[in-house]
């Protein structure tokens, strides 16, 4: 008798197991600062697009993302390694970041988020005219 | 931009020895501890195996690698998944403010879990998502024999 034989239910349906809830997952991240501005990268694999969400509030950048199932049809798993997951982390944003230009792009599985800085907190290089 | 740091996977000499020790653990108690948190460790790309009545599916994860730099091979009821995920190139004049994502050669062996017909396997990759079809040999495949 296997374990899936034994945790039948009477009525025969399988019993919900901990595979089916979402677990939460803080992603890899890397974060590059260049002299205009920030670039933040997020391994997120299984996403689709529509399911990515980047918030900023006030001073912190939310990310978040849900892959969902895997597999269809309740398969026979033999090796469980990536269980659906809930991917989440939060960012404490500069004050020299300009929130409104901050944007994303998915791609291969990589959330890609592009915090530019304002222009006033850019250095300038001014070449100053001797008389 | 100062990043908030909350409990973070890092790799030591005996954490791979956890891990076994977690897939063990996950082999007895099964869905019981599938809620532990599986980690970045020795063995990477991570996968999930499922069977189906026909054929098996086999589905990893490699975010950030290019579809031309993965090398899928079978040999004699192991299957190997190889390949490359390429460093990314540093504008000039930045700095790392925080480097997690791991990049270069990767390389994992499975064990088949069935007879493949390896005429028909069929691989997709989609947002960072390997999916691997196994079909089953014909001579594995359950069959009903009827009585003359």
């Amino acid at each position: 008798m296997t374990r899936n034989e034994i945790m039948k239910r009477s009525d025969n349906k399988p019993l919900p197991t901990f595979s089916h809830y979402e677990r939460k997952v803080i992603p890899l991240t890397d974060i590059i600062e260049k002299e205009n501005g920030y670039t933040v990268r997020v391994d997120m694999p299984g996403l689709d697009k529509e399911s990515i969400k980047i918030k900023v509030d006030g001073d912190m950048l939310h990310v978040t993302g849900s892959t969902g199932q895997y597999h269809d049809n309740d398969p026979k798993i033999l090796v469980r390694e990536i269980a659906p997951k809930v991917y989440e982390r939060e960012f404490q944003l500069g004050n020299e970041i300009d929130r409104s230009k901050i944007s994303g792009e998915y791609d291969m599985g990589v959330l890609t988020i592009t915090c530019p800085k304002a222009e006033e907190a850019i250095p300038k290089v001014i070449d100053v005219k001797v008389k | 931009m100062f990043v908030r740091i909350k409990n973070y996977p890092t790799r030591s000499p005996w954490l791979s020895d956890i891990m076994d020790f977690d897939r063990t653990m996950q082999n007895v108690f099964g869905d019981m501890v599938d809620s532990m948190p599986v980690t970045r460790h020795g063995s990477y790309p991570l996968f999930d195996l499922a069977e189906y009545e026909n054929e098996s599916v086999l589905v990893a994860e490699l975010p950030g690698v290019q579809k031309e730099d993965i090398k899928i091979s079978i040999d004699n009821g192991y299957m190997s998944i190889s390949g490359e995920r390429k460093a990314y190139d540093m504008p000039e004049q930045s700095t790392w403010v925080r480097n997690e994502i791991r990049t270069g050669k990767f390389n994992r062996t499975i064990e088949l879990p069935h007879k493949v017909d390896s005429n028909k396997i069929s691989a997709e990759l989609k947002n960072g998502i390997l999916r691997i079809t196994l079909p089953k040999a014909e001579t594995i495949k359950p069959r009903e024999i009827r009585i003359k």
